[in-house]
């Protein structure tokens, strides 16, 4: 493993490569041709380094490039560095670019745009690139095909970061001297991407179209690609049946109308294409709340939940149970040795039992409330699920309602709430998606999708940051396993289900998948079939 | 002459004022903010973004602060600036407020013009078999829910028979100008309007009808036929000119819930309108944006009221001479 990490330098073929992978799969892919693109809500901007929603992604990634890529099984591939060295010490990063890339406007790409867009951008206005980049001092440009990422201290949970959905490549020359968030290129944007920026109809859709200079010969393969916004679920699954859209990933449909789509003939399902996203489905306790104090109350409501019946029959086999709060996408990371809290009532009600919470006359032990994530309907199900299953041992839980923003206030800023359930995204590296949820320095009101539960356990503390400025990968995964196996045991939050998501997509459309983003790659690869 | 035009300004001044401290009040009062679903949607976030963000919008500041602030600006007529959508919000609306206008102007008028039509036919042959069935249309119009009918015109005329387009202003991807442009916005527009203009259409037919058969039963219509005037002059110049007054004001008390209407329409049919931009940012408490969208609202409702007046004065000019 440490090897990988010392030496490992991309085939400059790489993407001749996967090119011919892609080949093997698939009929010889057809030039030409237009491809609608569904995503909703629209974007508010096409710079996903200001805005990581993925609704800002899923376009941005089509006009900008990554440093890396990831393939399928979330290995890097070159993308605008062909390859990358990493000193033995874990701190410098060097960087060998592409050359002869181009932005859209003709100017050559180098090194002067990789070091103005992490130290500029990325560290001054990213969601979360104060914290992912914390350790990076700076960034040399000992010449314009050659980029060394100076850190401060050991950071590989930053490597596969560098990728187009979330760290993509800015170019200076457009934005240098700039807020880049009033940048009206922020609006319009020039990228070195496969898809260049033709015209933004607010509203409606933003149409690209092929980059015919793009660094991978022969691609983008589609002639035009149209994003559209179609706000309303019924109007969306309308146009799908119409054949007006192509593709559109992160559940386009109600997961209750998945099995009738599968069936449909022109029309195909898939769920890859979500692992870089890592979804896993956390039952969080506000561990503040007097009720949760004893572990044997937390285990209890984990074993009285069937968390199979929750993946199968309530997101629709989108959903498989898990035994770890790391989810399964995060291969090396996830422990698969840990037992988990097997669906067992008898078990439930004999911990609840011996916790001192007899059955009143009411035939209930105690009374919780449940806030319930108001993203979408399956919430909904969940929660009405959850109220039957915890009543079945003699809990009783109250439902709350109430519209996004105003769940999150209530469960990150004022931490007025008892449970929630909800989805995280695990990221491409457990330090990213998972530690926010269990550092007890994470404990911050205001922040959306940080420790809200209040779960500090100085040892975990610790192990977290040793996890972070490991200079190994292997002592990484070792210190996870650890950190994995006290939150099991403590069980501040039960995780439920690894999620994946649906991608629809028209059958004329091919080539999808070949790489592990799905919805959220570039698209060069996709061509449509005539 | 000049004083009860002051007097009016005056209080339309007063109205358009409170209108806005109401609108930052409401919109403030909701819990969460614009940082929050910004922070929310970027799946993780860390504390140096949220803090950096509340402090750029002004949302750490105390909430009078911010009224004033507000209201300061709307003095000089800024509306504020978006910071979800890095555009000022005039410019939001400026690019909305078009294809909304259109709609809604398109849907209510038509519905007033075929309304009151169907409406004065179906009184002037009271009891008939037409009577009845434009009654009946009117009242399964008035009860129908209007995104039920929208999608059941979007399963019907799109999906099933791709005659109409059922979504977006224009054709997807198109670059058409001049008449192919305008022809292609008509053809997006037909499913949206009808959607959006039947319930009116269906309200204005029933108070047409109920008006004009009133009037129809009064003195001046005897005095008028006794004169020997022929059927339809004494049906649209005496009856439906008196009978209009309640339209009219149904229509300028109606322009206000149309708007409103819009949302659900826009949502439909992904019409790029001012509806669409409103629901979209409350649920983001992108307060600058909707706080603009309201007021411009507001601004339109008032225009359209006095528009109203002054109709008043045109259909009846007993109005003018009272004044």
């Amino acid at each position: 493993m440490a090897r990988f990490f010392r030496n490992l330098a991309f085939l400059a073929a790489t993407a001749v490569a996967l090119t011919t992978n892609a080949f093997a799969a698939n009929p010889t892919p057809q030039r030409g041709g237009t491809a609608s693109f569904v995503v909703v809500p629209e974007p508010p901007t096409l710079l996903a380094q200001l805005n990581t929603a993925s609704q800002v992604q899923l376009v941005a990634t089509k006009i900008f490039d990554g440093l890396f890529n990831l393939d399928k099984d979330l290995n890097l591939t070159p993308g605008l560095a062909l390859s990358y060295k990493l000193s033995e010490d874990g701190k410098t990063l060097s960087l060998q670019l592409r050359p002869n890339v181009k932005w859209h406007d003709g100017k050559p790409f180098t090194s002067e745009d990789v070091k103005y867009t992490l130290e500029e951008v990325i560290k001054k206005y990213h969601p979360r690139g104060r914290s992912i980049l914390a350790n990076l001092a700076s960034v040399d440009t000992p010449s314009p095909l050659t980029a060394v990422l100076n850190f401060s201290a050991p950071s590989l949970y930053a490597l596969k970061s560098f990728t187009g959905p979330e760290m993509p490549i800015l170019p200076k020359h457009i934005f240098d001297g700039s807020d880049p968030r009033s940048n009206p290129a922020g609006n319009a944007p020039i990228g070195t991407g496969p898809f260049k920026f033709v015209e933004w109809k607010k509203g409606q859709e933003i149409l690209l179209e092929r980059n015919p200079d793009y660094w991978a010969s022969g691609m983008p393969y589609l002639d035009r690609l149209i994003v559209r916004f179609i706000p309303d679920p019924s109007a969306r699954a309308a146009a799908f049946e119409s054949g007006e859209i192509d593709i559109a990933g992160m559940n386009p449909i109600p997961l209750t109308d998945l099995k009738r789509y599968r069936g449909l003939k022109d029309l195909e399902v898939r769920t890859d294409g979500y692992d870089a996203l890592a979804g896993i489905m956390y039952f969080e306790f506000n561990t503040r709340s007097p009720k949760f104090q004893d572990v044997r109350v937390r285990k209890a409501i984990a074993h009285a939940i069937n968390r199979k019946f929750i993946g199968d029959n309530i997101w629709f086999g989108l959903g498989n149970p898990v035994n770890s709060i790391v989810p399964q996408a995060s291969k090396e990371f996830y422990d698969s040795k840990l037992a988990g809290y097997a669906y067992d009532k008898k078990k439930a009600e004999q911990l609840l039992d011996e916790a001192g919470l007899k059955k009143g006359a009411n035939g209930f032990r105690m009374e919780i409330t449940h806030d319930v994530m108001p993203f979408d309907e399956n919430y909904q199900r969940l929660a009405r699920y959850l109220k039957q299953a915890l009543a079945e041992v003699g809990i009783n839980v109250q439902l709350r309602n109430q519209d996004f923003p105003s769940w999150l206030k209530r469960v990150y800023t004022e931490n007025d709430y008892e449970t929630s359930a909800y989805i995280i995204f695990g990221m491409t590296d457990p330090a990213v998606g998972v530690q926010r949820m269990f550092w007890g320095k994470n404990i911050i009101k205001g922040v959306p999708f940080s420790n809200a539960s209040g779960y500090a356990n100085p040892k975990v503390d610790e192990l977290l940051v040793a996890a972070g400025v490991a200079p190994t990968n292997q002592q990484r995964i070792d210190l996870w396993k650890q950190v994995q196996s006290i939150a099991m045991e403590e069980l501040p939050i039960i995780p439920l289900a690894n999620i994946n998501y649906a991608t629809v997509l028209h059958k004329r459309l091919q080539g999808y998948g070949s790489d592990g983003y799905g919805v959220f790659g570039s698209f060069a690869d996709l061509w449509i079939s005539k | 002459m000049l004083r009860p035009v002051i007097t009016k300004v005056f209080r339309l001044a007063i109205t358009i004022g409170m209108i806005a401290i109401i609108n930052f009040l409401v919109i403030h009062s909701t819990p969460g903010d614009a940082v929050d679903v910004l922070a929310g949607e970027a799946g993780v976030a860390d504390a140096g973004y949220t803090a950096e963000l509340r402090q750029k919008f002004g949302l750490d500041q105390p909430l009078p602060v911010q009224l004033f602030h507000y209201m300061s600006r709307l003095l000089q007529f800024d509306l504020g600036y978006s910071f979800r959508h890095n555009m000022p919000v005039i410019d939001l609306i400026a690019g909305r407020i078009g294809p909304t206008m259109l709609l809604v102007g398109t849907a209510l008028f038509g519905a007033l013009l075929l309304g009151v039509v169907a409406g004065t036919v179906a009184a002037s042959r009271q009891n008939s078999l037409l009577d009845y069935t434009i009654s009946v249309l009117a009242l399964v119009g008035y009860a129908t829910p209007m995104f039920w009918l929208g999608l059941m015109l979007v399963v019907l005329l799109a999906v099933g028979g791709g005659i109409l387009p059922a979504s977006g202003m224009t054709t997807s991807g198109s670059t058409a100008t001049g008449l192919a442009y305008l022809i292609d916005v008509l053809r997006h527009l037909v499913l949206p309007a009808v959607t959006l203009g039947l319930f009116y259409f269906a309200t204005y037919a029933r108070l047409a009808r109920a008006s004009v058969l009133d009037a129809l039963s009064q003195d001046y219509i005897r005095t008028a036929r006794s004169k020997g005037l022929a059927g339809h002059t004494v049906l649209f110049r005496h009856a439906l000119r008196n009978a209009l007054l309640p339209v009219a004001t149904m229509f300028s008390l109606q322009f206000g819930a149309a708007l409103g209407g819009a949302v659900v329409v826009e949502a439909v049919f992904a019409w790029p309108g001012l509806g669409r931009l409103a629901f979209e940012a409350i649920s983001q408490r992108d307060y600058n944006l909707l706080q603009g969208i309201l007021f411009m609202s507001s601004l339109l409702v008032i225009a359209i009221n006095l528009l109203t007046d002054f109709l008043y004065t045109v259909i009846d000019p007993r109005i003018r001479k009272r004044a």
